[in-house]
Parts: C-alpha cells; sequence; structure tokens
C-alpha cells in the first residue's frame, strides 16, 4: 500500500518552515555577535571596554534605565488599578474602558509623541498656554521636551500591557477567599489591598519587567523627545552613531549585544515570576464572581481612567486632527486657519507618501500572509511533536521577543548589506526584519488555536491515506481559521506601525508610513505630519475592529 | 533594463563628453540619453518643499522622474558611505549644505568630475573644487531668527555674542552638527570666540533640532523664541507665508553656507543625473531659487529681488571649504561634550 516512489511533501515543509524560522533569528545576531568582536587583526573586546568607559555611552545607557523603570513603574501602577476597576469592580462605564484601553494600545507611540509635543510643548503646547493664562505666569508649567516627558509619553503607552496581565491574572483569581475576608469584616479595600494584591504580585513584577523592556526596546519617544532636550537613550545613541560618516558598525554592534544581553537577563527574570504563579488559589475561571461594590470611590476611580485615557487618546487625537486642518497648527481654529491644502501636499506635494502607504500596505500583507502561514505550521510541528528538537523550534518562535527591533535592524544590515545577499536598499530587508519581529505574536496565537482542535479529526483523515500536509490544508486550517486570521491582522498591525527597525533599514526606494513621519518631523512641517499621523492611526483602527468583528475577540486578550 | 548596444551607448558616451558642453545638439542628444535612463536619484538636504519644487520642474521640462530623498547633510553623506559600500549604487546626484563633507566624498572616489556651463564666470566662492568634483549652486547665509510676535524688533539681539545672555535660558534653538548650517555657524563662531561661547549657550538650555528649515517652524509657531543658526531663505519663504518670523544680521556678520552639488561616480542613471546638474546651474533654475526662495545663486546673470541684498554688500563670516573638512571632527566632539548628544 506504501507508494515508495511517491514523495511524501510534507517533511520538506517541515524542514523547510523549521530552516527559514531557525536562520530568521540566528543569521542577524551572529552577525552582530561577529562584528562586536571584530578587531584590527583578530578578535577584540575593545569595543565592549569602550561601552563601560566612553563617558558619552554610560549617559546612554543610564538614561535608559532610568526612564525604563520609571514608565515601567508608572506604566504598572496605573495599568493595574485600572484593570483591576475594570474587572472587579462596579465603576460605572467600565465597559468602554475595555476598548479605549485598546485605542491607546494600538496607537504607535512615536505618534503619541509627536502629538505630546503640540499638547505641552513649554512656549506653544496647549496646556502652557493655558497654564499662562489662567496664571497670568510667563513661565511654563510642563516641558514634554524632558526626562519626564520621556517616561510620561511611553507610560501612555505602555500601561495597557500591565493592564491586560492583571487583568488576564485577576480572572483566574477565584473570588472566595475575597469573600472569606469581607464575611471576617474587612472592609473592601482591605481585602483588596492583603488579599488580591498579594495573588498578584507575580503578575504585578511580570507586567513590570515586560513594559521595562518595551520602554528599552522603543526608538520614536526618545528620538523626538529627548535628542531636543539634549541626551540619549541606548536606541537614539545606536541611530547616531549609524546615521553619522564614518558609521561606527563595531560599536554599534557591541551596543546592540549589549542591550540584547539586557532585555535577555531580564525576561528571564521574569519567566521566573511567572513560574511562580500556580498558587493554589488561582484557579480556573467560571467562578461565580460579585463586582465589589465602590460606593462613593466609584466616581474618583472613574476620573482616574477618564484622565489616563484622555491623555493617551482623547488629547492626542485632538490635535492631530485639529493640526492636521489647520494653516499653523498653533493658531486658534478660526475660519481663516482652516484648509485642507495640507492633505493635498500630503498626498501630491510629497513624493515619498504615495510610495510609504503603497510600501506599508505590501509590507503589512506579506508579513500578515508569510508570517501567519510560517507560524500556523511551526505551532502544527510542535503541538503534534513531530519530530525530535520542536522544543527547539518554539523556543525560536518566541525568541525574538527578547530583540529590540533597533538591534535586530542592525544586525540584518550588517548580515544582508554584502554578498552573497544584497537586501538593503530593498523592501526585502524590511519584510525580513518585520517578519521575525512579529513572528512571537503570530506563533502564540497560532499555538493557543492549534492546541484547541482535536487529534482525532486529524488522525481520521490520515487512516483515510492522507499526507500530513494535506490534513493540515483540510481538516486543520479550515478549524482553525479563527486563530490564524487572528494572527494576520495582528501580525498586520505590527508591521504597519514598526518603526525601530524601519528606521535603519529604509533607503530611499524602500519608504514607509512610520519613516516617512519621523523624517518629515525632522523638517518640522507639523502639519503634514499630523495628516500622514491620522492616516496611519486610521489603518491600524479599521484592521483592528475589522479583526474584532471578524473573529469575536480582542487583541489584546492574546496573552505576551 | 534599456538594452543599448555597448557600441551605441559608448559612442553617444563620446558624443555627450565631447560636444555637450558646448552645443545644444549636445543638450538634445544628452536629453535623449537620460529619458532612456527614465529617472534620476537625489539625495538632498534642502528644504523639502523647495526640493520638490526643484524636482517637479525638472519632471515637467523633460519628462523625466526625480526620485527625491531628503535629509539633513551629514545623514546625507552617511547614507552614500553606507550604500557604497553595501556595493549599492542608488544615488545619481548628491547635494547637501556641507562642502567639508564633500570632500570625504571625493577622497573616497564617489564623485565624478561634473563643471557646469559658463562656470568660469561664477563667483570664486562659489567654485569649491579646483579639480571640478564638486561646485556650490546655491548659498544661503545663516543667521539667527526670531518669533517677531513674541519678540519686538528692537528688542532682538543685535550679534551672536548677545545670544549667550541669560536674558534667552529657554528660549532658544540650536541645530545639531549634522547640519550643515549648525557645522558652518560653529565653525566660523568658534573662531572669533572659542569653544567658551557654546559653553556659555549652553547655559541658556537651547532646544536641539536637527535641521535649521525645522528650527525656523518651530520659530515660527512660537514653540521657542530665537533659532540661533537660522538660515536667510527658510526665514523668508515662512515669512512670505505669513508667519511672525524674521531675521537678524549680526553685528560680527552672517555666515555663507555653500551648498555644493555633485555627481556620484557610479551613478546608475549619468546621463540623467549630468542632465539634472545642467538644469540646476541653468540660468531658469537658478533664478527660479532666486525668485521664489531667495536663495544666492553662482550664475553671473541672476538677478536678486529688492530688499535681498547681494552677497558682495554682505558682511560675511565665510569658513574655507578646507578648513570645515579639517575641523569636522573636532566640531562634533566638542558639540557632544557641550550638548551631550
Amino acid at each position: 500500500m506504501v507508494h515508495r516512489f511517491h514523495l511524501d511533501p510534507s517533511l520538506p515543509t517541515w524542514i523547510g518552515a523549521s530552516l527559514l524560522l531557525a536562520a530568521l533569528v540566528v543569521v542577524p545576531l551572529w552577525w552582530l555577535f561577529a562584528t562586536s568582536l571584530r578587531g584590527e587583526d583578530g578578535l577584540t573586546l575593545l569595543r565592549y571596554q569602550q561601552i563601560f568607559t566612553d563617558l558619552a555611552l554610560i549617559r546612554a545607557i543610564r538614561n535608559s534605565l532610568i526612564i525604563s523603570f520609571w514608565a515601567g513603574l508608572l506604566a504598572t501602577s496605573v495599568g493595574s488599578i485600572m484593570g483591576w476597576l475594570v474587572t472587579r469592580t462596579n465603576m460605572p462605564l467600565k465597559m468602554f474602558f475595555r476598548a479605549l484601553v485598546l485605542a491607546s494600545f494600538v496607537t504607535p507611540p512615536f505618534v503619541g509623541a509627536f502629538a505630546w509635543t503640540m499638547l505641552a510643548g513649554p512656549n506653544a503646547g496647549w496646556f502652557n498656554h493655558l497654564y499662562r493664562y489662567v496664571t497670568g505666569s510667563e513661565g511654563h508649567l510642563v516641558n514634554i521636551y524632558s526626562m519626564g516627558g520621556v517616561v510620561f509619553v511611553i507610560f501612555l503607552y505602555s500601561y495597557p500591557y500591565a493592564f491586560t496581565m492583571i487583568s488576564n491574572a485577576l480572572d483566574l483569581v477565584s473570588s472566595e477567599m475575597e469573600e472569606a475576608s469581607a464575611i471576617l469584616g474587612a472592609n473592601r479595600l482591605r481585602t483588596a489591598a492583603s488579599i488580591t494584591l498579594p495573588l498578584v504580585i507575580p503578575a504585578l513584577l511580570s507586567g513590570f519587567v515586560f513594559t521595562f523592556v518595551h520602554a528599552l526596546a522603543l526608538f520614536g519617544v526618545p528620538a523626538i523627545l529627548a535628542m531636543p532636550a539634549g541626551f540619549h537613550t541606548i536606541t537614539t545613541q545606536i541611530w547616531v552613531l549609524l546615521s553619522q560618516a564614518p558609521q561606527e558598525l563595531d560599536l554599534v554592534a557591541a551596543l546592540s549585544v549589549f542591550l540584547l544581553s539586557l532585555t535577555v537577563l531580564l525576561l528571564s527574570l521574569q519567566k521566573r515570576f511567572l513560574g511562580k504563579r500556580s498558587h493554589a488559589t488561582i484557579m480556573g475561571r467560571g467562578m461565580r464572581r460579585s463586582a465589589i461594590d465602590l460606593g462613593y470611590w466609584r466616581y474618583p476611580a472613574l476620573l482616574l481612567c477618564l484622565f489616563v485615557v484622555a491623555l493617551a487618546v482623547f488629547l492626542p487625537y485632538l490635535v492631530l486632527i485639529k493640526a492636521a486642518f489647520s494653516k499653523a497648527w498653533a493658531m486658534p481654529l478660526t475660519v481663516e486657519n482652516l484648509t485642507l491644502e495640507n492633505w493635498r501636499l500630503a498626498v501630491s506635494g510629497y513624493s515619498a507618501t504615495g510610495e510609504a502607504i503603497f510600501n506599508t500596505l505590501e509590507l503589512g500583507v506579506l508579513t500578515g500572509t508569510v508570517g501567519a502561514g510560517l507560524a500556523a505550521i511551526v505551532a502544527y510541528i510542535v503541538d503534534r511533536r513531530l519530530f525530535r528538537g520542536y522544543q527547539l523550534l518554539a523556543y525560536f518562535s518566541v525568541a525574538p521577543t527578547v530583540v529590540p527591533g533597533i538591534v535586530l535592524a542592525a544586525g540584518l544590515l550588517m548580515a544582508y548589506s554584502g554578498p552573497p545577499f544584497f537586501l538593503y536598499g530593498t523592501i526585502w530587508i524590511l519584510f525580513i526584519a518585520y517578519l521575525t519581529k512579529e513572528i512571537p505574536v503570530g506563533y502564540t496565537q497560532a499555538d493557543t488555536t492549534i492546541r484547541g482542535i482535536h487529534v482525532e479529526l486529524e488522525e481520521a483523515a490520515r487512516i483515510l491515506g492522507a499526507n500530513r500536509l494535506l490534513v493540515l490544508k483540510d481538516v486543520t486550517l479550515p478549524l482553525a481559521k479563527g486563530g490564524i486570521l487572528a494572527a494576520w491582522l495582528l501580525m498586520f498591525i505590527g508591521a504597519v506601525r514598526e518603526l525601530s527597525a524601519s528606521i535603519l533599514l529604509y533607503t530611499s526606494r524602500s519608504w514607509v508610513l512610520s519613516v516617512l513621519i519621523m523624517d518629515l518631523q525632522a523638517h518640522g512641517v507639523i502639519e503634514i505630519i499630523s495628516v500622514i499621523s491620522i492616516v496611519m492611526l486610521c489603518l491600524t483602527l479599521i484592521t483592528v475592529l475589522l479583526m474584532q468583528e471578524l473573529t469575536g475577540h480582542d487583541i489584546m486578550g492574546v496573552k505576551e | 533594463m534599456t538594452s543599448a548596444h555597448p557600441l551605441r551607448r559608448f559612442l553617444a558616451f563620446v558624443i555627450v563628453v565631447l560636444f555637450f558642453p558646448v552645443s545644444a545638439v549636445g543638450q538634445e542628444i544628452l536629453a535623449d540619453q537620460a529619458k532612456k535612463e527614465g529617472k534620476v536619484v537625489w539625495y538632498t538636504a534642502m528644504a523639502l518643499e523647495v526640493a520638490e519644487k526643484v524636482a517637479n520642474t525638472f519632471e515637467k521640462t523633460y519628462g523625466i522622474r526625480v526620485e527625491l530623498t531628503r535629509s539633513a547633510s551629514e545623514r546625507v553623506v552617511a547614507r552614500v558611505l553606507q550604500e557604497s559600500q553595501a556595493g549599492i549604487n542608488n544615488v545619481d546626484v548628491i547635494e547637501i549644505s556641507e562642502a567639508g563633507d564633500f570632500t570625504l566624498l571625493k577622497q573616497k572616489g564617489l564623485l565624478k568630475i561634473y563643471r557646469p556651463r559658463n562656470y568660469e564666470k561664477f563667483p570664486s566662492a562659489f567654485l569649491l573644487d579646483k579639480e571640478g568634483y564638486f561646485h556650490a549652486w546655491r548659498a544661503t547665509v545663516a543667521q539667527p531668527v526670531y518669533n517677531t510676535r513674541l519678540l519686538p524688533a528692537n528688542a532682538a539681539p543685535r550679534s551672536w555674542k548677545e545670544l549667550t545672555d541669560p536674558r534667552w535660558k529657554d528660549k532658544e534653538l540650536k541645530v545639531h552638527y549634522v547640519s550643515g548650517a549648525g557645522t558652518n555657524v560653529m565653525a566660523a563662531l568658534t573662531k572669533i570666540y572659542g569653544w567658551e561661547y557654546y559653553q556659555n549657550l549652553r547655559k541658556n538650555n537651547p532646544v536641539i533640532v536637527q535641521a535649521a528649515s525645522q528650527g525656523v517652524n518651530i520659530v515660527a509657531a512660537g514653540e521657542r523664541t530665537i533659532l540661533v543658526e537660522g538660515n536667510y531663505y527658510n526665514t523668508m519663504r515662512l515669512k512670505a507665508k505669513g508667519n511672525p518670523v524674521d531675521v537678524i544680521f549680526p553685528t560680527e556678520g552672517v555666515v555663507l553656507v555653500l551648498s555644493p552639488a555633485g555627481i556620484a561616480q557610479k551613478a546608475a542613471h549619468p546621463n540623467a543625473a549630468t542632465l539634472f546638474l545642467e538644469y540646476m546651474f541653468s540660468e531658469k533654475t537658478q533664478q527660479m531659487l532666486v525668485d521664489a526662495t531667495r536663495l544666492y545663486v553662482p550664475h553671473p546673470n541672476a538677478k536678486y529681488p529688492p530688499g535681498m541684498s547681494p552677497l558682495s554688500q554682505l558682511k560675511t563670516l565665510t569658513v574655507p571649504v578646507e578648513e570645515l573638512a579639517k575641523r569636522q571632527g573636532e566640531i562634533k566632539r566638542m558639540f557632544s561634550e557641550i550638548f551631550g548628544l
């Protein structure tokens, strides 16, 4: 019965997918290590020594750590308080907040930073105008071009991570202990502090580490807010070293390896916190649960939540829309100041805009399609344990999580801009970067989906003579459709808003929207940037809505 | 893509080289060859709006597409170097506002000799390279710029020196060395006042911007009152649109910032590049730069509008190109040391 001459196409597919995945992760990192050790003759540790002796580099590292610490702390505290309020209490309007937190989540941080320069620039910013108007003072209330400004903006767009982690953890905490505490006479706040809080401490710690690492890897926010104020972070320092003549590749490589090691270290710590999670009292869902009555505190709680989403979403979007339709953004919104000229200019005046929109969409679709396919195949191999070493594949699939975008890009730049691969200068190098960056998201999504599909159906098909590939195509995939679609959309969104890798990899032949925004930022054409930012936000928001419509679940529900 | 016979291409090349600078026929052949190449890739440090205008006019005249990338001068050079290391020959025409960097490109063998028509009649300040690898096709003067709504003209500072006055604390913008204006002014002012000048300026907490054009926009919006290294042409452009900005002519003199242009040695569209440079240096384009943007140009026939003093009547602080090239390392190092970037 066995067709010896008929080669089963499954095995080559598994092997091909595995090798592709391994290459995506290993090649750029290998180049970084190799370049960082490259000396005049033979190997050298000189570059690493330079990191710890060069005053400018030490300062950049210190700034990065300070910013990440405070942004992480702020994001975790505010994110978890909001998570608790929304999932556990009877705060009014709480259902709206899931959507609003989602809106903060999908807003690219550099767009937020840009909008905040209009809100809190020390002289022309809205807040400072208002402050001077009210108090009659000549000074300013807030200055976004500062360490505090960077921390604040990063916090605004990373608290949703903590929010999600805490909400997920709280969903799993049984309410029996809380009820017991209430029966014993403790008031609600005391219960929250002495029962609920200890139970979610692992989630809090892990939320902190995650937002810390997220802040460490950001490029756009410090580029817009820190550099004008005269200080660097590790990411902006890497960018500057690469964008001046002559480039210091070796030093960039060493700095990248350092940043990478830092993230690996922190995330392995996070894993240890999460490892301790299996607390006996954290049980499955389906627990009967009554919302905690906040009493009079409902309204201050609501105010806090409104305040945060106003800062993260309402005000920035408002100022962007206003600027996009004004002749001069800082002038009052009068009829004379209203114009559609910016929209015309953005589309027809700058030759790069059309190209950028096209490339961004093309890259988004390619990343989504190839990425979701690859993620599905790999998740299938891992979940069905198709061959030995499948654990290694699972490891490779999540490994890019620890690689900051700018580090990945530096590695790709070294790997693919010389023989035998001349990818620099094409959109393919961006594609590889996006694919690598988004694989963990796609894999996690695909893995959850495929795990949920019973093996029996597949076995039935196999008994009927189908090879594995056919089974995957005809049985597993149709069942996994919703999950794979979600993976596609998530990867699409990730690709559309990517900046920190793109900024090193783009050329005039491969513009994308995020880079265009950063580039125009350096010319100060604020009204035009606002137009392009709105286009980008719409693109993302429409995708998110489409996804919720199609799959019926919220993208933040995907656990990191 | 176009597979013209090598011999024909060679002949065309010979014809172009031999006859083009002197004959209109040469010009026609060049335009034909350029059209076959289809496009020209231009890396520039010019304000984007103006660059788009120059590119669009060329497209309309010759039907050849201009692919435009605009960055700060230093970044344009970094990009050209990076691409050449990677074996990518993307750029055809390079044009920045930092003559010193062009010396570096020339030394690396990345430029091709090109001499515009009538170049012997250009003012000598614009002829930057004796061997003919690059010439300035435009110039502006760098000078402080202020917001006229926040600061009445009689209260505005009158010299570079006054900008270090504590009165301007938290009110100033300074341009980074990646910009041509930034480097040129730093080179000129440190010759008079030494680096102490910038150490004092630092005490005023200036916000650092990447380009003079960005700085002028920020001053126009009122986010800051004074831009230390503004430039004339960007300010006049915004002023003409009704923005509250104006320039200051400091008593020490304004700094002449020359912007050289050259053709990449390995240009993928060499004829289109030559045609584009020919167009850039033509009387019509040069007059357009003066009229539309208030730039200074080398063309001897250019007429300056009333209100724009000819260069010869301005007190200028000019740093020779060799000196700029030599002092680049020092300027970068000292800037980073003082301003932390």
